[in-house]
């Protein structure tokens, strides 16, 4: 077993108790709510997803800024960014996903409606839309041309985050400030916060353990595809000497 | 699928005097969702990672 393997294996197990901790503050240890009840649980597994967001999606503009300034230079740098960039683009996209649906399942409870045209849940809707374009794309052809238009897109996709914090300060939205910058009364109560930071610490270790894979076999995929092309260009100047 | 929700339904707290049987199912739907949506991504992660590494061994 390599070290890489080893690690990961040793990073899965780390992970899988810290979420099993995570899940028994959760669920067990943490009080409910005088207003929610227990469906203040929700919040525990909500808020790891927004959290992924704001890791992943800033990871994906980074790396595409990176595979743009490589691109001509380091081909082997350029080709590890944009790996990272696909990598971080689905792994936050895992995150946008469960967020929005967990969203919604509590805000049926809590809001007694499923989904409402606010500015915080619409923003956040048009973020999860540009990142399924953005991959979408990525999927159209792989080439370095597409590389470069999906590392120009993520720019643009990028620029809905702040929109999206900021939504619950510029306008009314039904959906609360944040928890974390949004105003005197934001915060979590001290009871609150083993089961959120655990849940966070656990859900985030997930992410980069299950990123790092992915990571892995996009590189691999793009070393294949280029060590194919050069058998290809090596044969065809083989051919062609023979031939003349 | 309903069974299972049935069977994890115990271990989420419930009382009646505080949260209603939909919360109480969306609670549930919620954390299982989380659960089911990351395991399946994983399992599309380590199917590319395999996937990749059978072609370079060609």
């Amino acid at each position: 077993m390599s070290r890489t393997a080893l690690a990961r294996w040793l990073g899965f197990a780390v992970t899988l108790g810290v979420l099993g901790y995570g899940l028994v503050l959760a669920l067990r240890v943490s009080p409910p709510d005088s207003q929610q009840g227990n469906m203040i649980r929700s919040f525990y597994y909500h808020f790891p997803n927004w959290i992924g967001v704001g890791v992943f999606f800033p990871l994906n503009l980074v790396a595409s800024i990176v595979y743009l300034a490589m691109r001509f230079r380091d081909s082997v740098a350029a080709m590890k960014a944009d790996a990272l960039a696909l990598a971080s683009a689905e792994m936050g996209l895992v995150y946008c996903t469960l967020g929005l649906l967990s969203g919604s399942l509590w805000g049926r409870e809590e809001w007694g409606i499923w989904w409402t045209w606010d500015a915080r849940l619409t923003t956040t809707l048009l973020l999860w839309l540009i990142y399924v374009a953005y991959l979408v794309v990525r999927r159209m052809r792989n080439d370095q041309r597409n590389a470069s238009i999906c590392a120009v897109l993520a720019i643009f996709a990028f620029c809905d985050m702040p929109i999206v914090y900021m939504s619950t300060q510029w306008w009314r939205t039904q959906h609360p400030a944040p928890v974390f910058g949004g105003g005197p009364d934001a915060g979590i109560a001290s009871s609150m916060q083993p089961a959120v930071w655990w849940n966070v610490a656990g859900w985030l270790a997930w992410g980069v353990l299950i990123a790092s894979i992915r990571y892995s076999a996009e590189l691999r995929r793009q070393q294949n595809q280029d060590d194919t092309a050069t058998k290809l260009i090596e044969l065809n100047e083989y051919e062609g000497i023979h031939h003349a | 699928m309903l069974s299972a929700l049935g069977l994890l339904a115990g271990i989420f707290p419930y009382d009646p005097a505080i949260d209603t049987p939909l919360g109480h199912r969306n609670l549930i739907l919620i954390y299982a969702s989380v659960w089911i949506g990351q395991i399946g991504y994983a399992v599309y992660a380590g199917y590319k990672w395999a996937k990749a590494k059978r072609n370079s061994v060609r």
